[in-house]
């Protein structure tokens, strides 16, 4: 056989026909079988996953360094006062200190000289420094809220209890940071809202909505289906006003309001003061708690920078969501045709007091 | 070649053939298929972690503050027995540097007088009174010399502007609602009012006002009185309509408060320990290194 040609042809094609059929082999196991996992993929994206956590909280650290040395110059600033006016819909669970003797000029007032009956001045001191923690700590959860805000991450707000030491701020998270750890980082993930149960509630919660993202950065949203469906439609005829609704508070547990309550007990000692500002959760339900109620803005905007022609243009969109009987199913908490009193921000539905009593008399705002 | 070595090298090129039709005629694994429907989910699950921390700084808030209350006191011990309470204040601000160079426009000056004596009006003890107020003279060095003061309502307060030009100087004032009375009616009218107006020419130094006017619910004009007239009853303040002659006769008929009756004094001191950040301010927007200035001021009646 060694002398036959034939045989030495046999032998080198069989040879290339091994080598190009085992590889056609692999190329088709590979596109039949590549489904199966790696060894140790999970565990490549779980440690993916503990690096990806590290930049939010390297950048709260920062920010939260950066919101210290800011907020205790503001507060120099302000004489170490907070002015009841700064207050907005983002800082409002955060209690402070009041003056009380007032401003001079653009100051607070520190000491006030009166003179008494023999024509003798008198020192009254407006200031005292057991309250510079508190109102440092107002100065800092704001300033850090609006980093938080512009950050790339979702980093709730509102979120921490503070504790102030000497030359220290500890800012203790109430709710952690969460992560999906992903199959593929390659595919997008698309998340709607999910049901959740709260207080024989069901709510959806839709805070991590990828589209339409309707809910506020840092903020969690939740109302009840009814309600989400009419705030979904109150977003199609903004959409063709050319405008964007953002909900920075939606649902709030009996609990949540009871600590707001509370926490604005300082601020507000008088409680029929603190009933104007603050809802009282023990001698009534709060609009919030019924999963119904909503306080919106415009993307872009704060209640601050909002216009009475932005409080107008956001009351016709939301009234402008009917029923089959043509009712508005949003409630404005406020007077008809103004929107300088009250909280033109705040829309209520579905049978809330006040939704109801609005309903009744045939109105869009009702106090 | 021995037979059965013949035998397998015939048998190779048909065990590859067996191979290439197996390949290409067998289905994917049945145990891929439950992993192709759980792929409709590509989160394998969820870490979370609580995101506190800890933020330090070179500074002792109450040391800062203490040691700045010990001067403060020092110098009111001084200034209440002072002659010259304003030049005894103005003497120790020289002498502790805490003299407040701020380079402000005319018209924030008049925001501030304007709202501090209405603010004043609106603290008073006396109830059932007439506040009357005229704005501090003082030399316009900038043209135009008309402001423009306008209070709107505005969520449950009152919004204070200032315009000269198109410049804009805001201030809020803590009062609901902007009502106006006539004087047969003081204590019993309170009829909205939404923007109320003053505009203001600077003769020489003298404040003169020009017009002033609010708009009612029905989108009237009333006239108000072109001096400065607040009605003060139950923590209220109302301002009068025109001609507002009947308020400023004197008592018996009514109990007239020329305001101010209070002085104040402005100071800016830097901190004591000499601390400096990097922070951010709006009046030159930027961000940089800081003194940390602590504002104030002590008022003081006439």
């Amino acid at each position: 056989m060694k002398a036959k040609k034939a045989a030495l042809v046999y032998n080198w094609t069989l040879t290339f026909m091994v080598i190009f059929i085992l590889a056609w082999t692999l190329i088709q196991f590979n596109s039949k079988y590549n489904k199966y996992e790696l060894v140790g993929k999970k565990q490549l994206g779980l440690f993916k996953i503990y690096q990806k956590a590290e930049s939010p909280l390297f950048y709260l650290d920062q920010s939260a360094k950066y919101s210290l040395q800011q907020s205790v110059y503001e507060l120099a600033q302000n004489g170490g006062f907070v002015s009841e006016f700064d207050v907005n819909e983002i800082n409002i669970n955060q209690p402070f200190s009041r003056d009380k003797c007032g401003k001079f000029k653009d100051v607070y007032v520190w000491y006030e000289l009166k003179k008494d009956e023999s024509d003798n001045y008198v020192k009254s001191q407006c200031f005292d420094e057991n309250f510079l923690n508190i109102n440092l700590v107002f100065y800092l959860d704001n300033i850090l809220n609006q980093y938080l805000i512009n950050s790339p991450y979702n980093i709730q707000i509102n979120n921490y209890e503070y504790k102030v030491k000497d030359n220290e701020v500890i800012g203790k998270a109430k709710l952690p940071l969460k992560f999906d750890i992903l199959k593929d980082e390659a595919k997008q993930v698309l998340k709607k809202s999910i049901e959740v149960e709260i207080e024989q509630l069901k709510l959806k919660d839709f805070t991590d909505e990828t589209e339409p993202k309707l809910c506020a950065k840092g903020i969690r949203c939740l109302l009840t289906e009814e309600a989400y469906n009419l705030l979904l439609e109150a977003q199609k005829i903004a959409d063709k006003k050319g405008e964007k609704l953002v909900v920075n508070s939606a649902f709030r547990s009996q609990d949540e309001s009871v600590v707001i309550w509370e926490k604005f007990a300082s601020t507000y000692p008088n409680i029929a003061e603190r009933r104007k500002k603050v809802c009282d959760p023990i001698s009534k339900k709060c609009p919030h708690t019924t999963g119904n109620a909503v306080d919106i803005v415009f993307e872009g905007k704060t209640t601050i920078t909002m216009k009475n022609i932005d409080w107008l243009t956001l009351h016709e969109i939301m009234t402008s969501v009917k029923n089959d009987k043509g009712e508005p199913q949003w409630v404005r908490y406020g007077v008809e045709n103004r929107y300088d009193l009250w909280e033109p921000w705040h829309f209520e539905c579905c049978g809330t007091n006040r939704h109801s009593r609005a309903k009744e008399k045939g109105l869009t705002a009702i106090v | 070649m021995e037979a059965k070595d013949f035998v397998l090298l015939m048998l190779m090129p048909l065990i590859l053939i067996s191979l290439v039709f197996y390949i290409v005629k067998s289905p994917a694994i049945t145990g891929a298929i439950a992993i192709e429907q759980k792929e409709e989910s590509n989160i394998l699950g969820t870490y979370s972690i609580m995101p506190s921390f800890k933020a330090k700084i070179d500074y002792n808030l109450k040391e800062e503050y203490r040691e700045l209350n010990k001067k403060i006191n020092q110098m009111l011990d001084e200034c209440k027995n002072a002659e010259n309470t304003e030049q005894c204040f103005k003497d120790y601000s020289d002498k502790f540097s805490w003299n407040c160079l701020e380079l402000k426009d005319e018209a924030v000056d008049i925001l501030y007088d304007f709202v501090d004596k209405f603010n004043e009006c609106l603290n008073l003890k006396e109830d059932g009174a007439v506040c009357r107020f005229s704005l501090d003279e003082r030399s316009i060095l900038n043209l135009p010399n008309t402001f423009d003061i306008t209070l709107t309502n505005e969520n449950q307060k009152t919004r204070v502007e200032v315009k000269r030009g198109t410049q804009i100087f805001t201030e809020y004032i803590n009062m609901e609602n902007l009502v106006y009375t006539d004087y047969d009616n003081r204590d019993k009218l309170n009829e909205n009012l939404n923007p109320v107006k003053f505009i203001v020419d600077y003769e020489g130094k003298k404040p003169v006002v020009k017009d002033a006017f609010g708009i009612d619910d029905n989108s009237n004009r009333i006239p108000l009185s072109k001096t400065i007239l607040l009605y003060k009853k139950n923590n209220y303040v109302k301002f009068v309509e025109a001609p507002g002659t009947s308020f400023e006769a004197p008592v018996p008929a009514n109990k007239i408060i020329d305001l101010p009756r209070t002085k104040g004094f402005k100071f800016c001191a830097k901190s004591p320990s000499n601390k400096q950040f990097y922070t951010y301010d709006k009046s030159d927007n930027a961000v940089k290194l800081r003194d940390i200035v602590y504002k104030f001021a002590i008022t003081y009646t006439k």
